[in-house]
C-alpha cells in the first residue's frame, strides 16, 4: 500500500476556536468526485469525545437490497435492521468479531442485535445472496459519507488532532482505509485524492430471471 | 502360337471383353477403394475426433461439476459460519461437503492466501480415506493464479495432480476466503476416459525443454497392446504413422503442460473396415473370375457360329453334300449359311455336270474310258465271267476326210445308236472317236458277234449316200485274259483288235502270242542296257557265197540277244528298241567290236573272211562312229575293203547329205558300203547314184519266191544289171534253195546269202559247219595275201 497524499491543500475559512466546518472532498486520482465514501475524524485525544451518537441506526431491507449499501455507526450507538421487503430475510454477519445472523420475517424489524468491536461488519442474507450491506463500526461521532459532489461536511469539529480516515468495501487500500493524520483549528477544507479508483460496487440485484416471486 | 492365338476372332472378342470388364472391374475397384480410403480417413478422423469431444466434455464436465459445488458449498451458510469457528468444526463441514462430490481434495483459504484447512483422499488397504494435507497452515503457492479465473487448475500435491476449482467465500459481498474441491488426476480417470472415448489415454507432462515429455499416467491400452514411454513419446510427436493421436492441453502445473494424450492404433480403429475390405477383396476376385468367365462365353458365344460355319464348310469341302448348312444365329450368319447352301447346291450340281461330263462322251452320251475303268474293278469284284468287246469303227478317218466332221459324228452317232439298240443288258461305253467297248455276259461269243452284226451291218443312209458301217472288234476275256491290272484287258482288246484289223477280220479274240511286241517290248526297253553291258548280246554270222568260185568269202554279223529269261530274242524286236530309245550307236559299236575281233580271230586261224556289218542312220547322222571304226581298223592293220558296213536304203534317205558326206568318209578309209535290204525303200536312182557305195543288197523279198514268181525274176535280174553298170557288186539274200543260187549264178550276181547256204551261227559252231560245208574257202586268198 502507498501511503502518499498526493495533494493536500488547507484553506483557512473560519477563525472560530471550538467549533469548526470542516469539508472534506474525496476525489478519484482522475479528480473525479466520489459518492458514498465513508469519511471520518478521529480524535486523538479520545478522553475530549464523550458523545454518543443518540439517533439509532436504521438499516432497512428493501427490494432485497441492504438500504443504505454502507452504514456507518458509532460505537455505543442502536441499530435496528428494519425488513420492508414482503419475504424474509436472514441477515447474517460472518466476518470479524461482529458476527451475528438471524432472521426477520416480512416488516417486522430487530433491533437486539449489539455490534460494539470497531471496523467493519460485512454483512449478507442468506436468502438472498446478492444482497450485501456493509456497516462501519467508528469510534467517532464525526462520521459522515460523501454526496454526489464528493464532499463530506462536518459542523462543529473541535479543534484539536485528529486522524482523517476514508473507507469505502471497495477501496482497494489496506482495510480499506485511506488515513491521514489532520489537525483542526478552524474551519477547514480538505480535499483528498485517493490514491486509488474505487472497485467494482456490487450490485443489489439477483442476476437470474427469477422475477416470478414479485407476483407475490 | 501367338500370332495364330491372336488372329482367333474368338480370342479378340474375348480380350476385348475381358479388356472392357476388367476395366469396369478397376474402375469399382478403384472407386470403392478410394471409398475405402477416404471412409477409413474418415473413421479415424471421427474415431479421434469424437474421442477428444468426448474427452473435452468429460473433463468440461468435471470442471463444470467442481466449479459449481465449489460455488455452492462457498454459499452454504453452515460452512460459512464455521468458516472462522474452531478448525475442527470448520474441516468437519468442508469433509462433509468433499463427500457429497467425493472430491479427492477439499481445501479452504483465507483471504489472505493462508491455507486454513486441506483435506485430501489416500487410499489405504484398497480403502478411500481422508486426511489432513501437509499443506495446511501454509500459503497457498498459487493464489492469485486460482483466485482471479473461475476455472479449474491444476494444482500439484504430494506427487499428485488434481483438477482445483476455488470459489469465494463471502461475508455479502466481502471475500473472506475461499473454499475448493478437486478431482485427482490418475489411472482411474484414464481408464474411465479410455473406456468412453474408446482410444487410449496417456497424461504427460512436457517441460519447457526438448524430449522432456513424462508419462504420468495411461490408461489400461484399449488394444491390447503394451505401450512403454518411449513409444508414447513418439505417438506424441506424430511420428508413428500407424498411430491416430490428438491432444488436449489440460493446463500447467509446475511450470510443465499438462496434456492429454488420445491415441488409437489405426489397425484396431480399422479392424472392421479392414473385415469388409477383406470381404470385398474376394467378392471382388469372385467378380474377377465371373467377368473372365462372361467373357467367354461371349466370345464363345459370338464365334460358336461361326465355328458352326466353319466345320459344316469343311464337311461340305470334303465333297458330303448330303447336309445342309444350319446355324442357329443371328440373321447375318444364317444369311452367310444360306448363301453356303445355295453354293453347296451350284456345286453339287456342277460337280454332277463335270462328273456327267468326265464319265460320258460328248457325242454319244455314252460312258467313256474313266467310267469304263471304275466299272470294270466293279466288275472284278463281282467276279463274274465276261466277255469285253473293243469295236472299231472302220475307216472314219476317210469319211471324216471325204464327208466332213459332220458326217463323221453322225455315223459315230448312228453307230452308237445300233449298239444301244443291241445293248440290252450289256454295258456300252465310247472311249472316243471311233472306238467303242461292250461288256457282255454273254458267254457264247459267235451269237454275240452274229447279234451285233445284225444290229450293226445294215446300210447307213445319209443324204442319198449309202454308207457301209465296217467295224472290227478285239475281244478279251475275263477272267481268262486277266493280268494283276483289270485294265490290261483293255490293252488286250487293242491288241486283239490291231490284229483283226491288220487281217481283215470282224472280230478276233486276244491271244497270248500277239502280245509280245507290246508287253514284253516295254521290258526289253529296260534291259537292253544291261544287255550291252553284261555281255547278253551275241553275234551270229550268216555266211555268203561268192557265185563265180562258190567259196565262202564273206559272212555277215547279225546281233542277237539270248534273254536269261526270254531265250533267244530276234532282232527285230530289239533293233527298233534300240533304235528309239537311243542305244542303236553303243549298239552299233559293240557289234563293230565284236565282229572285228571275231573277224582278227579268224585271220589267225587262217580263215579269211571278209566281214559285213550293218550300221544304223544313227551311225550316219555324224563322224562320231566313223572315227571309231576307223580307228579300229587302224589299229588292228585291217587291209582295206575287208570290212564292209551295211547300211539301209531308209538310214540314208533320212538326211542324204550328210549320209553321203560320211559314207564318202567311211569309203575314203577303206570300208567297202552295201545298200542293205535295197528295193523296200523308195530310193530313187538319182540318189542311188550320188552314194559312195559299192554293193547292193537285194532284199530277201524279191529272192524267197524267185522261182515261182517272173516279176521277181524280172526285178532281180534288171536290178542286178542296173548295178553292174553303176558300177556296183550285188548281193541277193533269202536264197532258200539250190535252185534260186543257180539262177543267180547264171545271172551274174556276185554274192548270195540264205538258209540254203546256212543260217546265221555262232562263231564257235562256224568253224565246224564251215569244214562240213559243200563250199569251199578262200584259204588260199589268204596265202596269196600272205
Amino acid at each position: 500500500m502507498i501511503y502518499k497524499f498526493s495533494f493536500i491543500s488547507f484553506l483557512l475559512l473560519s477563525s472560530q476556536v471550538l467549533a469548526n466546518h470542516i469539508t472534506v472532498t474525496v476525489l478519484e486520482p482522475k479528480l473525479a468526485e466520489i459518492e458514498g465514501v465513508v469519511v471520518y475524524l478521529t480524535p486523538l485525544d479520545k478522553s475530549s469525545v464523550n458523545a454518543i451518537t443518540a439517533q439509532t441506526l436504521i438499516i432497512s431491507q428493501n427490494n432485497k437490497k441492504f438500504t443504505p449499501y454502507i452504514a456507518v455507526l458509532q460505537k455505543g450507538q442502536k441499530i435496528k435492521f428494519k425488513n420492508q421487503d414482503d419475504v424474509t430475510h436472514h441477515i447474517y454477519s460472518v466476518s470479524g468479531k461482529n458476527r451475528f445472523d438471524f432472521k426477520v420475517k416480512a416488516g417486522e424489524h430487530n433491533n437486539n442485535i449489539d455490534i460494539s468491536t470497531l471496523g467493519e461488519v460485512a454483512m449478507g442474507c442468506n436468502i438472498h445472496d446478492w444482497m450485501s450491506g456493509y456497516v462501519l463500526v467508528v469510534d467517532t461521532p464525526y462520521f459522515n459519507k460523501t454526496t454526489s459532489s464528493g464532499i463530506s461536511n462536518f459542523e462543529d469539529i473541535p479543534s484539536g488532532n485528529y486522524k482523517l480516515t476514508i473507507w469505502h468495501p471497495q477501496l482497494d487500500t489496506k482495510n480499506n482505509e485511506f488515513i491521514t493524520d489532520v489537525k483542526i483549528q478552524k474551519a477547514q477544507n480538505f480535499q483528498i485524492t485517493l490514491p486509488k479508483a474505487l472497485l467494482a460496487i456490487p450490485v443489489q440485484q439477483n442476476q437470474d430471471e427469477f422475477d416470478f416471486l414479485e407476483g407475490y | 502360337m501367338n500370332v495364330s492365338f491372336m488372329k482367333s476372332l474368338q480370342s479378340r472378342i474375348f480380350i476385348l471383353f475381358m479388356f472392357l470388364l476388367l476395366c469396369i472391374q478397376m474402375m469399382s475397384f478403384y472407386s470403392t477403394y478410394q471409398a475405402k480410403q477416404k471412409s477409413e480417413t474418415v473413421q479415424l478422423n471421427n474415431k479421434i475426433d469424437t474421442a477428444k469431444q468426448v474427452f473435452e466434455t468429460q473433463l468440461n464436465n468435471r470442471n463444470y461439476y467442481l466449479n459449481a459445488f465449489a460455488e455452492t458449498a462457498a454459499k452454504d451458510y453452515g460452512l460459512k459460519n464455521v468458516f472462522t469457528e474452531d478448525r475442527k468444526s470448520f474441516l468437519l463441514a468442508l469433509n462433509n461437503h468433499r463427500k457429497r462430490i467425493s472430491a479427492d481434495l477439499a481445501i479452504s483459504i483465507k483471504s489472505d492466501g493462508e491455507i486454513t484447512g486441506q483435506l485430501m483422499t489416500y487410499y489405504k488397504n484398497k480403502q478411500k480415506k481422508v486426511k489432513v494435507g501437509p499443506e495446511q497452515g501454509k500459503p497457498f503457492a498459487n493464489f492469485e493464479t486460482f483466485t482471479q479465473t473461475d476455472t479449474t487448475e491444476l494444482y500439484y500435491l504430494d506427487s499428485n495432480i488434481y483438477q482445483l476449482s476455488l470459489a469465494p467465500l463471502k461475508s455479502g459481498s466481502r471475500v473472506i476466503g475461499w473454499v475448493g474441491f478437486g478431482y485427482i488426476i490418475d489411472h482411474n480417470l484414464a481408464n474411465k476416459l479410455a473406456e468412453l472415448t474408446g482410444v487410449n489415454i496417456s497424461f504427460l507432462l512436457e517441460g519447457p525443454s526438448v524430449n522432456s515429455t513424462k508419462e504420468v499416467i495411461s490408461s489400461n491400452p484399449t488394444d491390447e497392446t503394451q505401450y512403454d514411454l518411449k513409444s508414447i513419446q513418439s505417438i506424441n510427436a506424430g511420428n508413428d504413422i500407424n498411430y491416430i493421436s490428438s491432444h488436449f492441453r489440460l493446463g500447467e502445473v509446475n511450470h510443465s503442460n499438462l496434456t492429454a494424450l488420445m491415441f488409437q492404433s489405426k489397425v484396431s480403429v480399422l479392424k472392421n473396415i479392414q473385415a469388409d475390405w477383406q470381404q470385398f477383396l474376394i467378392i471382388f476376385m469372385f467378380e474377377i473370375v465371373l467377368s473372365l468367365f462372361g467373357a467367354y462365353l461371349i466370345s464363345a458365344g459370338i464365334t460358336r457360329p461361326i465355328k458352326q460355319l466353319i466345320n459344316q464348310i469343311k464337311h461340305i469341302g470334303q465333297g458330303k453334300y448330303d447336309h445342309d448348312v444350319e446355324i442357329d444365329a443371328s440373321h447375318e450368319l444364317t444369311q452367310l449359311a444360306d448363301e453356303f447352301n445355295q453354293m453347296k447346291d451350284a456345286v453339287v450340281a456342277r460337280e454332277q455336270l463335270i462328273r456327267h461330263q468326265a464319265y460320258h462322251d460328248s457325242i454319244t452320251d455314252l460312258p467313256n474310258r474313266n467310267y469304263l475303268a471304275e466299272r470294270l474293278v466293279g466288275y472284278k469284284n463281282q467276279e463274274t465271267d465276261f466277255y469285253i468287246l473293243q469295236i472299231n469303227i472302220r475307216r472314219i478317218k476317210e469319211i471324216n476326210d471325204t464327208l466332213g466332221h459332220k458326217v463323221g459324228d453322225k455315223v459315230i452317232i448312228e453307230f452308237s445308236n445300233r449298239l444301244k439298240e443291241y445293248g440290252n443288258k450289256d454295258e456300252l461305253f465310247h472311249l472316243g472317236a471311233d472306238e467303242f467297248v461292250l461288256i457282255s455276259l454273254q458267254q457264247n461269243i459267235e451269237a454275240l458277234i452274229s447279234q451285233l452284226s445284225v444290229c450293226l451291218d445294215p446300210l447307213f443312209n445319209h443324204e442319198s449316200l449309202n454308207l457301209h458301217l465296217q467295224y472290227c472288234i478285239g475281244i478279251a476275256q475275263y477272267p481268262e485274259h486277266h493280268s494283276d491290272d483289270i485294265t490290261d484287258l483293255l490293252k488286250k482288246t487293242d491288241i486283239a483288235l490291231q490284229y483283226a484289223k491288220k487281217h481283215n477280220r470282224i472280230y478276233q479274240i486276244y491271244d497270248r502270242q500277239f502280245d509280245f511286241n507290246t508287253v514284253e517290248r516295254l521290258h526289253l526297253i529296260n534291259s537292253l542296257k544291261t544287255a550291252i553291258e553284261q555281255n547278253q548280246l551275241v553275234l551270229h554270222y550268216q555266211p555268203k557265197v561268192s557265185l563265180a568260185s562258190m567259196q565262202i568269202s564273206h559272212v555277215e554279223a547279225l546281233v542277237r540277244w539270248e534273254h536269261p529269261i526270254n531265250g533267244l530274242i530276234p532282232p527285230d524286236s530289239f533293233i527298233s528298241i534300240a533304235e528309239q530309245t537311243g542305244q542303236m550307236d553303243a549298239l552299233t559299236r559293240w557289234v563293230t567290236k565284236e565282229a572285228i575281233g571275231q573277224y582278227l580271230k579268224w585271220q589267225k586261224l587262217n580263215i579269211n573272211i571278209k566281214i559285213a556289218i550293218n550300221i544304223s542312220a544313227e551311225n550316219l547322222k555324224d563322224k562320231s562312229y566313223s572315227d571309231y571304226v576307223i580307228g579300229l581298223k587302224e589299229d588292228n592293220n585291217i587291209a582295206d575293203y575287208e570290212i564292209t558296213l551295211e547300211v539301209t536304203e531308209d538310214a540314208v534317205l533320212s538326211d542324204p547329205q550328210q549320209a553321203t558326206e560320211i559314207l564318202t568318209y567311211l569309203k575314203s578309209h577303206g570300208f567297202k558300203l552295201s545298200i542293205d535290204d535295197y528295193g523296200t525303200g523308195y530310193s530313187s536312182l538319182a540318189q542311188l547314184k550320188q552314194l559312195p557305195v559299192q554293193e547292193l543288197k537285194i532284199d530277201k523279198s524279191f529272192v524267197q519266191q524267185l522261182m515261182q514268181n517272173k516279176d521277181d525274176q524280172i526285178i532281180v535280174r534288171s536290178t542286178i544289171e542296173l548295178a553292174h553298170n553303176m558300177g556296183l557288186s550285188v548281193v541277193a539274200e533269202g536264197i532258200e534253195d539250190e535252185r534260186t543260187l543257180l539262177w543267180l549264178q547264171k545271172h551274174n550276181c556276185e554274192l548270195a546269202q540264205g538258209y540254203f547256204i546256212s543260217r546265221p551261227i555262232k562263231a564257235e559252231l562256224f568253224q565246224t559247219w564251215l569244214k562240213d560245208c559243200a563250199f569251199t574257202t578262200a584259204k588260199e586268198g589268204k596265202w596269196l595275201k600272205l
